[in-house]
C-alpha cells in the first residue's frame, strides 16, 4: 500500500506493508528516515529553508520549512520506537531551473540549511541525490528501508 | 518525427470548443473596467454553471451560516474575486484536469500547476501595482493550455524527447521543437487565438518561456508575459505540477530585478501561494 506525502507534509509509519511516496520534488527536498530495528520510517517533503519568514505558516504547516519540519519528522519517528543512533537518513531534491545565474536558488538554500541543521545535531546524511534540473519522485519501503528515486524514465536506488 | 501545424490544428478542432460563455467570462475578466454585474449577467443565463457556482458557494469550505440561493447573494458573501475564480475554475478545470502522459503528468497535475501560476501571477501583479491582477490570474491559468493538445502527440514520441533531454542540456520546449517541430507555447498561441481570447492572454501562452522574444510595444502585454514567466518559473521551482519535464526550462534572470522583487520575497510568495492553492483545490474538487 502506498501512502502519498504531499508538498509541505510528512508521514511516519511502522506498517511493513506500507511504502511512503512523495512526487514532484523540484527545489523542495525529500528527507527519508528509517530505523532497521523499529522497522519504522518517515518521509518529509519540505519546501523552504527558514520558518522565520512566516512564523504563522510554520505554526499551521510546520513541514513547509526545514527548520520546523525536520525536528517534527525525527520526534514522530522516535514515538515509533526509533533511536537516533540507528536512523538512516537519505535526501533527494533541491533542483533548480536552467540558469547559470542561479535565479530562485531556493533548492541550494534548502540543501545548505538542511546540512547545517543535521551538522548541529550530529546527524549524518547516508546518501543524497541533490541538485540538477530534474524533478524527482522519492519512495521509502517501510519493510526494507529501501529508498528509490524516479526521475524522467529512470528509477534507481539511493 | 515532425508534426505539421495543420495536423495540430485539426486536433484543436477536435477538442470540445471552449463554450462561448467561458470566452465571454474571460474577456470580461481581462477588462479592467468590467464590473462584476456584467459577469453575473452572463453566468445567470447558464443554468448548469449557476448551479455549480451555488453548490460551491454552499459547500462546507466557505462555512456560510445560511443557504445562498442566487448569484447576487453569492457575490455579496464571497466577494467578486472568489466568485470570478469559481466561475472560471468551473469552466477550465475540466480541460486542465486530464492526465497528460506525454509530459509525465498524472490526473490533476496540469491543473495544479496552472492554478499555482495563476495565483503567483496575480499576487506578484498586486505587489507591483499592475492594474488588472484578475487578468494575470486568467493568463496564468491558461498559459500551458497548449500542453492539452500537444500531450497526445508527445505521448507517441515520448521516448525520443526523454532521451534527448537525458543526453543534451536543452530545455523541454527546445526538445519539443526538435522532436515535433514546435513547442506547447506555439500551440497555446494557436489555440487561444482561435478562441478569440484577449491579446495579453494569447501572448502569455506564446512567450511564457521566452519573454524576450516578444518584440511588441504594448506595455500591458509586456508585463503580462513577464509576470506569467516569473510565476511559471517559481511554480516549476516549487515542483507544483511538474512532470518528466522537471525543471528543464530557462528563466530570464533580469526580470526579478526589473520589477524589484527580492529573492526572499519569492520565498514568502511560495509560502502564501501554497496555502491559497490548497484553498482553491478544496473548492474545485467538489467543495468538500
Amino acid at each position: 500500500m502506498e501512502q502519498v506525502v504531499d508538498i509541505a507534509d510528512f508521514a511516519v509509519s511502522n506498517d511493513t506493508d506500507c511504502t511512503l511516496v512523495t512526487y514532484s520534488l523540484g527545489s523542495c527536498i525529500g528527507v527519508a528516515v528509517w530505523d532497521s530495528e523499529a522497522k519504522a520510517g518517515g518521509l518529509l517533503h519540505f519546501m523552504l529553508p527558514d520558518s522565520t519568514i512566516a512564523p504563522d505558516k510554520a505554526e499551521s504547516k510546520p513541514c513547509m520549512f526545514a527548520d520546523t519540519g525536520i525536528p517534527l519528522l525525527f520526534r514522530s519517528l522516535y514515538k515509533l520506537g526509533a533511536e537516533k543512533k540507528r536512523i538512516v537518513v537519505k535526501i533527494a531534491g533541491g533542483s533548480q531551473l536552467m540558469d547559470a545565474q542561479g535565479t530562485f536558488n531556493i533548492g541550494k538554500r534548502n540543501h545548505l540549511v538542511l546540512r547545517k541543521i543535521f551538522w548541529r545535531n550530529n546527524v549524518i546524511i547516508d546518501a543524497e541525490d541533490v541538485g540538477g534540473n530534474d524533478g524527482r519522485t522519492m519512495r521509502l519501503q517501510i519493510d526494507t528501508g529501501r529508498i528509490t528515486i524516479k526521475s524522467k524514465n529512470r528509477e534507481y536506488e539511493l | 518525427m515532425t508534426v505539421r501545424l495543420d495536423t495540430v490544428m485539426d486536433e484543436i478542432d477536435n477538442l470540445p470548443a471552449l463554450p462561448g460563455i467561458t470566452v465571454r467570462i474571460i474577456q470580461v475578466m481581462a477588462d479592467p473596467r468590467a464590473d462584476i454585474n456584467h459577469l453575473l449577467e452572463i453566468v445567470q443565463y447558464d443554468q448548469s454553471l449557476t448551479g455549480q457556482v451555488l453548490r460551491l458557494c454552499n459547500s462546507a469550505y466557505f462555512g456560510l451560516s445560511r443557504k445562498i440561493g442566487t448569484l447576487k447573494e453569492a457575490l455579496a458573501y464571497l466577494g467578486s474575486k472568489h466568485l470570478m475564480q469559481i466561475v472560471l475554475g468551473v469552466h477550465c478545470s475540466g480541460l486542465l484536469q486530464k492526465a497528460q502522459p506525454g509530459y509525465g503528468l498524472v490526473v490533476g497535475m496540469l491543473w495544479r500547476h496552472s492554478a499555482t501560476v495563476a495565483l503567483i501571477a496575480e499576487r506578484t501583479g498586486k505587489q507591483i501595482n499592475f492594474n488588472n491582477p484578475g487578468m494575470l490570474f486568467t493568463a496564468g491559468l491558461l498559459h500551458d493550455i497548449g500542453k492539452v493538445i500537444l500531450g497526445s502527440f508527445l505521448a507517441d514520441s515520448y521516448q525520443q524527447v526523454i532521451s534527448l533531454l537525458s543526453h543534451s542540456p536543452i530545455t523541454f520546449p527546445a526538445a519539443e521543437k526538435e522532436v515535433l517541430g514546435f513547442s506547447h507555447a506555439e500551440v497555446g498561441e494557436a489555440l487561444t487565438s482561435r478562441w478569440h481570447l484577449p491579446k495579453p492572454l494569447v501572448a502569455a501562452a506564446r512567450y511564457h518561456h521566452e519573454p524576450d522574444s516578444y518584440d511588441g510595444t504594448d506595455p500591458l502585454i509586456r508585463q503580462t508575459i513577464d509576470l506569467v514567466h516569473i510565476a511559471d518559473s517559481l511554480a516549476l521551482t516549487m515542483g507544483l505540477g511538474i512532470g518528466d519535464d522537471g525543471l528543464m526550462y530557462n528563466i530570464d534572470p533580469t526580470l526579478a530585478r526589473k520589477y524589484a522583487i527580492a529573492d526572499r520575497q519569492f520565498e514568502l510568495v511560495e509560502a502564501d501561494v501554497l496555502i491559497e492553492l490548497e484553498r482553491m483545490e478544496t473548492i474545485y474538487n467538489g467543495g468538500k
